[in-house]
This record gives structure tokens, C-alpha cells and sequence, in this order.
């Protein structure tokens, strides 16, 4: 049994880390703003039934004589073709989208790492042919190979997320073997491997840690991109079938009613273009968190 | 004398070049071609040459960063050419290295406690405790705060950064420090207690140093004897005070003219040597030296010279030391 005195020892540094990245955070409004927003969303997602003023509303029960009725304080993002509450809906869709973005992204990562290190790390052979792999991948345009592979899969939400892991990872391998190889030529490297350290515990303590930075950054930049994509592939009919309310599909469906029922397609877009960017300045500020040089206070 | 602490016979390392020919003959760069020396316990070996002159190389295949192309290398009568990497582990722990840049060579995303303890986590099991302990003694050994413990190598200055790397290579106890140009990347100042320090340290704890560098007082400061290097062979060795006040070899004379003094007023007053080493690839023929030596000779261009004693510890490597030389009896300039 560890003392608690050892236990400080052991987490003061981590705790004195832990507030250094709240004030970090902290000292850019755009990017405490943007965190504020993520955390209200995921909150959302968490919550979505509970919060939603008509949960019935969610899939498919219809209330046709409420049909394509502009904002109100009764259904505040107006309703539907088939008289659901938009609010509701578009809450939803919130939890729809992280939830798809955080496991396309949390899989391509899992695929990617892996990768990236040991294409950097042994080089040679094994090198050749991983890059030459992701090379045939990014010959293609990322959404048009999501599109195909989409389309070739049949439509729907799971064969939407494998699309995207399968067009997404060359662009994160390629990143993470830059690093890996940039960081192997280290002098540190170098002087851990004169020490006697052992090469696992080489790329656990100096490869990956160095690594692993830039990786966090991307990839929560990518949950907006990932959140766009699968709007993209919804719109297009390749994603989320009805009655899910996935804002792309909304989207989609609302394009019959464009003319007349303006609510219909702006607030999913608004939730899209509000989500996509707070994801993107979070990417910005994690940055900033992550890199110890910007740590002098 | 008593048994050398570190010998070298006849250590090669060649790399091989890669060729854009398909059927050309295949090439290398002679890095270190052929040097012999021994090391004594206690000693601080200056080894000093241009850029390019193999120093580098030759501290590599002494940490086995590399692996020697031929030749052996005795530490303390184990041949660490040849060792497994299981029991090369444990002869790797008397050896250890300070780098040049401490910038570099400090993991910028540890902190200084894991940077210094690395070696401790690596070679022994001590608990947190006896870790935080032992790396706060360290810490206090190179003239640091205790508090430094817990903060990362870019908030210090560069010579404390110099300072945690030297912290790091004493961790455990080593019997020999390789240190590669200690104090080239640290002002001017914090060179002169960097330089101190080394020395405490050493006479406390009976270290023997391998220093390279460039700079010449810093090699006169602290070595007792000096190894001049050129194009992968050692040219000249002997006490430190009689290299730098009678220096045989010809390149060791040109080296020390070439020293910036306060006393100098212009670059005029400087002897340089013309030109920059030649490729290690192709070496001169011959003596290595005469294709920039002052006082080359038509027996330079044919004959390897060999080593030759000239005093007590002192040889050089060079036609006109031969007794049969006209240009001998006269005395080099």
C-alpha cells in the first residue's frame, strides 16, 4: 500500500500540469469558447432524450396536422413534413454525430498508430510497402472514395463509418510516420540509446509521447471533418436512413419543402456549421496545451 | 603502469556509400581507419581534429552506437565488439555520455526527474521514493535546485540544461564519461563553471573523461593527454603540455596556430591550413596529411608514415620525426 505522501510525489507534477492547461486554455476566449460549446454538446448527446421537449418525436411517430409549422415557442426549430418537432430532432441528431465521429475517429486511430510508428520506427522493407499502400489511398479524393466504398457497402450508418475509417487513415499513418522517423534521428534518442535503454521502452517513453501530440491535435480537428463527411454521405442518401434524424439527412429531406419551410434545412445546417467549428478551434487550443514550449509562463 | 581502463587495436569503421551505379565497385567511407590507443584509469583524453576527422565515430563504436567493421575494443578486459546485448547492458552502465546540445539531447516532453532517473529506471529497481531521492542528490552534485525536479528541460538556461545532461550521466556511477564538446552550445560564462564542474566531479569521483572537441583551451584546460585525429587516424598523442608546446606533427601545429588569442588583433595573424579535410572515401595516398601539409615531401605522397615514439608518452606520425630525415635534424619549424 502506497503512502499518501508517495502518491503526491508521484501526481504533484500531473496536477501542476493539469492547471497550467486550464490557464492555457483559459487565456484564448475563441478557444475557451469553443470548449465550452464542445462540453454543452456532448452534454446534449448525453442527454438528448431527457432534454428533448416531444422525445416521441425522435423517430417515427407522425402528428400530421402539426405538419411544416414555422418556429414557435410551442416547437421552437418549427416542424416537419410529418409534424415533428425539429428541436427534438436536431438534439438528436447531436448525439447521432459525435457518436459516429468519436468511433470513426477512435478506429482510424487504432489502424493508424499502430502503423505510422512501426513504418518510422524500422524503416526499410515493412516502411516501403505501408507507404506505398497509403499512397494508392491518397491517390483517390477522400470523399469520393468515401462515396464509392459507401455506396459499394449499401447505405447506412455502420457502412458509412467504414467508409471513412477505411479513406481516412493513409492521411493520419503518413503523419504519425513523419514524426516517428523525425524523432528516431533524435539526439535524445540517440542518448537514451547509449544510456541502455531498451527499444521498447525507447518508443513507449520518447517516440510515442513525442508523437502522439500532433496525432490528438488532428484528430480532433478530424471530428469535424468526420461529423461533415457523414452529413455529406446522409445528404447524398449513402449514410443515416429515415426516420434517424442525422442533420444530413435532415438536410436532405428538407430540400422538397426549401422554399417554403426555411426552418427545415437552416437549424440542422446551423448545428453542422456550430459543431464542426468548435471541434476545429478545440484542435487549435489543444495545440497549444500539448506543447511544452508553450508552457512558459 | 597499470592495466589500461580503454584499448583500442586497430579499430576500422567504414560505411559503405551508397552508389548510383548499378555495376560500379562498391565504396566506403574509411570513418575510422585503424586507430590504436589506451586509456588509463583516472585520465582525461582530449581527442581533438577538424570536422569530419572520425572523433564522432570513433565515441559511437566505443558506446557501440555502431558497430565496428574491424578491430577490438577492450574495456576494463571485456571486448565490447563482440558482446551480446544482454551482457553489453551491463558494461554499458560504466560508460556513459554527455552530447553537445543540450537541447537536443534532453527529451523535451520529460520531466527532469524522469530525464535524470531514466538510467536509475532503467538499470535498477527503486521505488518512487528512493528515485526522487536519489535523482534530488544528483541534482544537488551539478549545482541544481531540488525543486528543478519537477520542471521541464526548456525552462532552463542552456547551461543548467548542460548541467541536468551531466546529472544524468553520473546516475550510475560510471566508470568512464564520454563527453562530446561539453560546452560548445553554452555561453561563454556558463562554459567556464561547466568546465569547473566536470573537473570537481571528476577528482571526486575518479571518473575517467574522453573529451572531444574543437576548442583547444577547453581540450589544454582540462585534459592530461591529447589524441589528434586526421581523416580517421590518430597523427599525434602525447601530454597535454607537450602538444601544446611542442607539437610535432605538422596538422597538431596547425591546429594551434589556427586558435583565435586575445592577443592576435586581425585574421591575418592566423596560420590557417588551406582547404577542409579531403573525402574519407577516397584517402590521399600515402601520408593522409600531405595534400594540405606545408612541408609535404615526395616520400609523403608514396609511404604511410608510421608511429613513432618521441618521448615518454609522446608519438607522432610523420616522415620528417624519421632520424634519417635531412629535414629532421634541423627541426621543425
Amino acid at each position: 500500500m502506497k503512502s499518501f505522501d508517495e502518491f503526491l510525489l508521484v501526481f504533484k507534477p500531473q496536477w501542476r500540469e493539469f492547471q497550467q492547461s486550464l490557464y492555457l486554455f483559459n487565456r484564448n476566449h475563441l478557444q475557451f469558447a469553443s470548449l465550452m460549446v464542445v462540453l454543452l454538446l456532448v452534454l446534449i448527446a448525453i442527454f438528448a432524450p431527457w432534454i428533448a421537449p416531444y422525445p416521441t418525436h425522435i423517430l417515427e411517430e407522425t402528428n400530421v396536422q402539426d405538419k411544416l409549422l414555422a418556429p414557435s415557442t410551442q416547437y421552437w426549430f418549427g416542424t416537419d413534413e410529418l409534424g415533428r418537432d425539429m428541436f427534438s430532432r436536431v438534439l438528436y441528431g447531436t448525439r447521432i454525430s459525435l457518436v459516429t465521429a468519436l468511433i470513426a475517429v477512435f478506429i482510424s486511430l487504432c489502424i493508424r498508430i499502430p502503423l505510422g510508428a512501426v513504418a518510422g520506427t524500422l524503416g526499410g522493407f515493412v516502411d516501403e510497402v505501408i507507404m506505398r499502400l497509403t499512397d494508392i489511398f491518397l491517390s483517390f479524393p477522400p470523399l469520393l472514395l468515401s462515396i464509392a466504398i459507401a455506396a459499394f457497402l449499401g447505405p447506412s450508418l455502420q457502412n458509412a463509418i467504414a467508409a471513412i475509417v477505411i479513406s481516412w487513415w493513409p492521411w493520419y499513418t503518413r503523419l504519425i510516420r513523419g514524426q516517428a522517423v523525425s524523432i528516431r534521428e533524435r539526439q535524445f534518442v540517440r542518448a537514451a540509446l547509449s544510456i541502455g535503454t531498451p527499444r521498447s521502452k525507447i518508443i513507449f517513453n520518447h517516440v510515442l509521447p513525442n508523437t502522439i501530440a500532433p496525432v490528438i491535435v488532428q484528430a480532433s480537428m478530424d471530428i469535424g471533418g468526420v461529423i461533415l463527411t457523414i452529413a455529406a454521405l446522409s445528404f447524398l442518401g449513402l449514410g443515416a436512413q429515415a426516420p434517424t434524424p442525422e442533420w444530413g439527412l435532415l438536410i436532405s429531406t428538407s430540400r422538397t419543402y426549401f422554399l417554403n419551410a426555411w426552418w427545415y434545412s437552416t437549424f440542422p445546417g446551423l448545428a453542422i456549421i456550430v459543431t464542426v467549428l468548435a471541434f476545429n478551434l478545440i484542435g487549435d487550443g489543444i495545440r497549444e496545451v500539448l506543447d511544452p514550449k508553450t508552457r512558459k509562463i | 603502469m597499470n592495466a589500461p581502463l580503454v584499448k583500442l587495436e586497430g579499430l576500422k569503421k567504414y560505411f559503405p556509400v551508397r552508389s548510383d551505379k548499378l555495376f560500379s565497385e562498391k565504396e566506403w567511407i574509411k570513418a575510422v581507419d585503424g586507430v590504436y590507443l589506451e586509456i588509463q584509469p583516472g585520465e582525461v583524453i582530449g581527442l581533438v581534429g577538424e570536422s569530419g576527422c572520425g572523433k564522432s565515430t570513433l565515441v559511437n563504436l566505443l558506446l557501440r552506437l555502431e558497430e565496428a567493421t574491424e578491430g577490438k575494443i577492450w574495456f576494463d578486459e571485456t571486448d565490447l565488439t563482440h558482446l551480446s546485448q544482454e551482457a553489453l547492458r551491463k558494461t554499458r552502465r560504466d560508460i556513459q555520455m554527455v552530447f553537445q546540445d543540450p537541447f537536443w539531447s534532453l527529451n523535451p516532453r520529460l520531466l527532469v526527474r524522469d530525464i535524470v532517473g531514466e538510467p536509475l529506471t532503467v538499470y535498477l529497481k527503486l521505488s518512487q521514493t528512493q528515485l526522487v531521492e536519489k535523482v534530488q542528490s544528483l541534482l544537488e552534485m551539478v549545482g541544481l535546485p531540488r525543486e528543478s525536479l519537477y520542471h521541464y528541460p526548456h525552462e532552463f538556461s542552456s547551461g543548467q540544461r548542460q548541467r541536468i545532461a551531466i546529472a544524468r550521466a553520473l546516475a550510475l556511477e560510471p566508470r568512464l564519461v564520454v563527453l562530446d564538446e561539453p560546452t560548445s552550445a553554452i555561453d561563454i560564462l556558463s562554459q567556464a563553471q561547466i568546465l569547473d564542474l566536470l573537473m570537481q566531479i571528476k577528482r571526486n569521483l575518479g571518473l575517467t573523461y574522453i573529451l572531444i572537441s574543437h576548442d583547444l583551451s577547453v581540450v589544454h584546460y582540462l585534459s592530461d593527454r591529447i589524441v589528434v585525429m586526421y581523416l580517421g587516424k590518430v597523427v599525434e598523442e602525447g601530454e597535454a603540455d607537450t602538444i601544446f608546446n611542442s607539437p610535432r606533427h605538422p596538422y597538431t601545429q596547425a591546429l594551434l596556430n589556427a586558435i583565435p588569442d586575445i592577443t592576435k588583433y586581425s585574421l591575418d595573424d592566423l596560420q590557417t591550413l588551406e582547404g577542409s579535410v579531403p573525402s574519407a572515401i577516397n584517402p590521399p595516398s600515402g601520408c593522409r596529411f600531405h595534400t594540405r601539409c606545408p612541408m609535404a615531401m615526395e616520400v609523403c605522397r608514396r609511404e604511410e608514415p608510421v608511429m613513432l615514439k618521441l618521448g615518454n608518452s609522446h608519438r607522432a606520425a610523420c616522415h620528417l620525426l624519421q632520424s634519417n630525415n635531412p629535414k629532421a635534424k634541423r627541426g621543425i619549424p
